[in-house]
C-alpha cells in the first residue's frame, strides 16, 4: 500500500507494522528505521489507509482493528471486530471490512478516528471462506471472493428497490407496493424507507415536490416489503408517486421510478411501466387471447352446425 | 390439430399472464449477486474503462473476466501456475503467480497477454500506486524484495532488498 502524497509505503509484516518514510527518495523502501516502526501485539492481516494519509487501520489475527495515528506514530484505539479479511477506507469517512466470521461486510464510520463506530453490516449468506475486498465507487459496488464457493460476490452499496407498483383500488385510494431485497445495503439505524406523492408530474429524484411520507425508520428486516394504502385522495386526480430508501453506508438515496395513477379509472395501474411489467408479454397475451377466441368460436360454430 | 392448437394457445395465454420477472430476476436489481468463476478465487480487481471485474483463480491457473453490466463471465484467461494476486492499471492487468518468476501483463481491451516481466519467484503481493508504479512484493522467512515496475514501459525500474530475518504472514 502506498500513500501517493507522501510516497510512504505500508506493509503488514510479522509482528511488526513497518512504515517506510522516505518520500525524498521517491520510492518504496521498507526499512528498520526506528522512527518508522510501530510494534503490534498480533500479526496484521490487512491494512487500509485513509485517503488523507493521516490514519491507518490494521486488522490483526487476534480479531482487533487497530487505529493508528501516522503523524503521532501511535495507536489511538483498538476495537474487537472479528476475523477481518479485507479493508477499504473511503474519502467520505467509511471503512468497509470483510468479516470472515460473520460472513458479512461491516461498515465503520471513521470520520472521527478517535471514535470509530460500526454503522452497518451487509450479510453475504453462508460462504465457506471469503477473501479480498475491492470497492468500486464509480459503480457503488463491492467485490468479494468466495474461495471455496468458486464465485465472486457483487454487493451494491446503495439501497436497492427491486420493484415498485401503484394500483388504483378505489376512487380515493391507491395501493403502493415495493420490495427491498436481502442485503440491500440498508443500515440497522438511520435507514429510512418511504415515498413522495404529488399531483405534479414533474416529481423526480431531482425535483422532490409534493408530500414526503416516511414509512419505515430505523431497524428494518430484509427483504422488506412496502405495502401501503394511500387513502383520502382527491377523485378525478392524477397522482405521481416515487418510493425512496436511504442508506447510511454511503449517505446515498435510491429512488424507484415515478409511477402515476388517475383516480378516475379504478382498477387501472400506473401509466409508467412498472418493474415486472413486460410489453412483449402483454402483446403475447393479446395474440394468444385472440387466437383462443377464434378457435373456440369456430369450434362452437362447427358444433352448432 | 385444431384441438392441439387451442391447447397451445391456452398454455401461451397462461404463461403470458406471468411477468418475465417471475422467471428471471434482473441481475442489476439484485443487492448481492453471486457469479461463478474458476477454482478457488483469491484476488480481484476491476477496470471501469472496460467495465470489467478480473478474478484470479489460484487452483486452476486462470483469470475470469466478468462484464459488470451483464454480471457474466465473458472471458477466461490461462495464466501461470498458482496465480495469487492481480492489479489493474490504466491499460494493463498485472498477475503474479507464486510458482513463476514473472509478472504477467494483459491488455485490458483485447485481454491478450501483452508480455511478462521477470521478477523473483514466490512473490506475495502487488501494489499499484496511483502514480502508475507497480510494486511487487516478495517476503520470505529470512529476506524480502520489493521490485518496482514502471507501468508506462512495463519494465523493472528498481529492486530493493528489505527486512532480513523477518517473518511474513498476510
Amino acid at each position: 500500500m502506498v500513500d501517493p502524497d507522501s510516497g510512504t509505503a505500508y506493509m503488514a509484516l510479522g509482528e511488526d507494522l513497518f512504515i517506510d518514510n522516505h518520500p525524498d527518495e521517491g520510492y518504496l523502501m521498507v526499512d528498520y528505521a526506528e522512527n518508522a516502526m510501530i510494534s503490534l501485539t498480533a500479526i496484521p492481516s490487512c491494512i487500509a489507509l485513509d485517503p488523507n494519509g493521516t490514519h491507518m487501520y490494521v486488522a490483526d489475527d487476534e480479531d482487533y482493528l487497530n487505529v493508528i495515528d501516522l503523524y503521532a506514530g501511535q495507536f489511538i484505539e483498538d476495537i474487537d471486530v472479528g476475523d477481518i479479511r479485507g479493508l477499504v477506507a473511503t474519502e467520505d469517512g467509511r471503512l468497509y471490512a470483510l468479516d470472515g466470521t460473520s460472513k458479512s461486510i461491516r461498515v465503520f464510520d471513521i470520520s472521527d478516528p478517535t471514535a470509530v463506530s460500526e454503522i452497518s453490516s451487509v450479510g453475504l449468506g453462508d460462504p465457506l471462506a471469503l477473501n479480498s475486498l475491492a470497492l468500486n465507487e464509480a459503480r457503488n459496488e463491492l467485490y468479494v471472493c468466495d474461495l471455496y464457493g468458486d464465485s465472486v460476490k457483487i454487493i451494491k452499496t446503495t439501497p436497492t428497490i427491486s420493484s415498485a407498483s401503484l394500483t388504483v383500488v378505489a376512487s380515493d385510494k391507491l395501493n403502493l407496493k415495493a420490495a427491498l431485497p436481502l442485503g440491500s445495503a440498508m443500515v440497522e439505524d438511520s435507514s429510512e424507507i418511504g415515498y413522495y406523492i404529488s399531483t405534479d408530474s414533474k416529481l423526480s429524484p431531482t425535483n422532490l415536490v409534493g408530500k414526503k411520507v416516511v414509512v419505515k425508520e430505523g431497524n428494518a428486516d430484509f427483504p422488506y416489503a412496502l405495502d401501503e394504502a394511500l387513502s383520502g385522495l382527491d377523485k378525478d386526480t392524477t397522482y405521481y408517486v416515487m418510493v425512496y430508501a436511504t442508506s447510511e453506508i454511503n449517505n446515498s438515496v435510491a429512488y424507484s421510478q415515478v409511477m402515476s395513477a388517475n383516480l378516475a379509472a379504478p382498477g387501472n395501474g400506473g401509466n409508467v411501466p412498472k418493474t415486472g411489467d413486460n410489453s412483449p408479454m402483454a402483446l403475447l397475451f393479446l395474440i394468444a387471447a385472440a387466437g383462443s377466441a377464434m378457435v373456440l368460436l369456430k369450434r362452437t360454430k362447427n358444433e352448432s352446425n | 390439430m385444431k384441438k392441439k392448437l387451442s391447447y397451445l394457445l391456452i398454455v401461451i395465454l397462461i404463461l403470458s399472464m406471468f411477468p418475465m420477472s417471475a422467471f428471471a430476476a434482473d441481475p442489476a436489481e439484485e443487492a448481492v449477486t453471486s457469479i461463478s468463476v474458476g477454482d478457488v478465487p483469491t484476488a480481484l480487481d476491476f477496470d471501469n474503462s472496460t467495465n470489467t471485474l478480473w478474478v484470479v483463480n489460484s487452483n486452476d491457473s486462470s483469470v475470469s473476466v466478468i462484464d459488470l453490466s451483464t454480471r457474466k463471465v465473458i472471458d477466461t484467461l490461462s495464466v501461470g501456475s498458482n496465480p495469487h494476486d492481480i492489479a489493474i492499471g490504466s491499460k494493463y492487468a498485472y498477475v503474479i503467480c507464486k510458482d513463476q518468476d514473472y509478472v504477467y501483463v494483459y491488455d485490458l481491451e483485447t485481454r491478450e497477454e501483452a508480455g511478462a516481466i521477470q521478477v523473483q519467484r514466490y512473490t506475495n503481493k502487488l501494489y499499484l500506486a496511483p502514480d502508475g508504479t507497480l510494486y511487487v512484493l516478495y517476503l520470505g522467512e529470512n529476506a524480502g524484495w520489493v521490485t518496482e515496475i514502471d507501468t508506462t514501459t512495463n519494465s523493472v525500474s528498481k529492486k530493493h532488498s528489505i527486512l532480513e530475518n523477518s517473518t511474513f504472514m498476510m
